[in-house]
């Protein structure tokens, strides 16, 4: 009997520390600032980088995430992040052009891609991979942050975005991986490798013969045009407009960028000490409920075999006690949904803010794309014509 | 016709097409420049609901640069010759004598960018003057 209270007892203590007990979230408040390489780079040597629109991981949205993530809005910040990756590389000063690449239709001596795995305000994970033109993949790697409160003290903001230190680490990766593993012959054949595939785009019958892929299917450069062929010539004018078309998309996305800032930013914040709030609320409804069935489990024991009137009260007041655990348990998941509703208004409000301008931005990047590709297509058929009336010259 | 020739009027069109595009893509940036000096939300004063107008477009996520030494210096921002990390601060309308652009080479098109971007009127006015000696406007 004595074993059985006792039993009962620190079943009933158990129950009230597990109730008790709080979930701890590490939060990073160091800064991670962009590395700017002392080196000095020879203009030839420095690589291009594209970064291509985000994709929104949509597909990957883990199952507990699914109620407070909103789709349209992730697709907002796939243009919003892909931007602010771009202008973090850029102002490394480490890379030569460095442009958001929507359709990604131009070669570029590098490749970066990535998915947004989570985006609430409170955490943000990016899974990014990389690429040169050659088509060797350098590395995929996530990085997740969790920041603390003060990120968006107005201070801070009027600084850095709230996630900055993630792209500053992207821009750290790409940097340390290029100088540990990228000889400055492979970034001349990494740069080659970009200028004939462009050149093979606008006149194949002339640059297949210098490029070609090895057994692994990547590409490598056959042998050299010389340095005054005509059409070459031609198609360095080209590539000088394709990469003011890129500019100019890059302008549509700065635009945007500046447009969905502050009611980007506003529901972060927001956004911020809800999923801190529902987070800690599901945590306790969780911890209610099970110490509450602890207790009813026990007491209904203790209650059952109990030998004298005053154990049996005892468990009794245990079940007593799980039931209201149980009870304020549900009542936490009751309450938890007013912050889920809340989140999902939050997300709605700037849903109906930013899609406009994510279809203007859309639509804008399609139109101006499909006016270019009408040019490039007749350019593609001069530069035929001019090459079969050059080859009859000779 | 002979193959020089037929290189030639190819040639030709091919200029053509580059007027073309270049025109497509001033009316772009000028169109994009109008929109940005209307909506000049978004960077500037974060969290107290305002917002400054012009300023480099990533005043506010301008990061923090480091040495690759490790001794930190404070922010240090290495300018690129890009269109985007160039100011982009308020657009100055031409003088009157100044035509659409539409037709405008690279370089030309290039001078009035400079030109409707710049602040010093001094300067802005030589720039101008630059492009009107440089498309031949001044000897019309």
């Amino acid at each position: 009997m004595k074993r059985l209270s006792r039993h009962f007892i620190s079943v009933l203590m158990l129950a009230v520390f597990v109730s008790s007990c709080a979930s701890h979230v590490v939060k990073s408040t160091t800064y991670t600032p962009v590395i700017v390489d002392t080196e000095i780079i020879p203009e030839e040597l420095l690589l291009d980088v594209g970064v291509a629109i985000f994709d929104p991981g949509i597909d990957e949205i883990e199952k507990s995430e699914e109620e407070t993530t909103n789709s349209q809005i992730r697709v907002a910040e796939s243009n919003f992040v892909s931007f602010l990756v771009s202008e973090t590389l850029q102002r490394s000063g480490n890379w030569g052009v460095v442009r958001v690449l929507p359709a990604n239709s131009s070669p570029m001596d590098v490749m970066l891609s990535g998915t947004i795995l989570q985006s609430n305000g409170e955490a943000m994970t990016i899974r990014v991979n990389v690429k040169d033109s050659t088509g060797r993949k350098w590395y995929t790697r996530e990085y997740h942050e969790v920041i603390s409160q003060f990120s968006y003290d107005p201070s801070q903001r009027k600084m850095n975005d709230p996630f900055q230190v993630i792209y500053n680490k992207i821009a750290n990766d790409l940097l340390a991986y290029r100088k540990g593993n990228i000889s400055e012959n492979r970034i001349t054949d990494i740069r080659t490798v970009s200028e004939l595939l462009f050149a093979q785009r606008f006149a194949p019958q002339v640059f297949e013969q210098y490029i070609g892929q090895d057994r692994n299917g990547y590409y490598q450069v056959s042998r050299l045009p010389a340095d005054n062929d005509p059409i070459l010539l031609r198609i360095q004018d080209i590539r000088e407009r394709d990469f003011m078309f890129i500019d100019t998309v890059q302008d549509y996305y700065e635009t945007y960028n500046r447009q969905m800032r502050l009611p980007y930013d506003s529901w972060r914040e927001q956004s911020y000490y809800e999923t801190i709030t529902l987070r800690e609320i599901k945590a306790s409804s969780r911890r209610r409920l099970i110490a509450g069935t602890a207790a009813v489990v026990g007491g209904i024991a203790v209650a059952a075999n109990a030998g004298s009137y005053a154990a049996q009260s005892g468990g009794f007041a245990g079940v007593g006690a799980g039931a209201y655990l149980i009870k304020s348990g549900f009542e936490k998941r009751a309450e938890a949904q007013i912050h889920v509703a809340a989140l999902e208004e939050l997300g709605l409000s700037l849903e109906n803010e930013v899609a406009p301008k994510v279809i203007n931005l859309e639509d804008r990047t399609v139109t101006l794309t499909g006016n270019v590709e009408e040019q490039y297509s007749q350019w593609k058929e001069i530069l035929a014509d001019l090459y079969v009336a050059e080859v009859g010259e000779q | 016709m002979t193959s020089a020739e037929r290189t030639r009027v190819l040639d030709e069109q091919l200029r053509k097409g580059y007027e073309v595009f270049d025109g497509i893509i001033l009316d772009e940036r000028e169109r994009n420049q109008t929109d940005r000096n209307a909506n000049p939300g978004g960077f500037g004063r974060v969290g107290d609901g305002s917002s400054e107008s012009g300023g480099s477009a990533g005043a506010a996520g301008r990061p923090q640069t480091l040495p690759a030494n490790g001794s930190a210096t404070g922010p240090q921002v290495i300018a690129q010759s890009s269109t985007s990390a160039a100011p982009s601060g308020a657009s100055f309308p031409p003088p009157d004598d100044i035509p659409s652009g539409r037709d405008d080479d690279v370089v030309a098109r290039q001078l009035r960018e400079a030109a409707t971007k710049e602040p010093d009127p001094e300067l802005r006015e030589a720039l101008w003057e630059e492009y009107r000696n440089y498309t031949g406007i001044s000897e019309q």
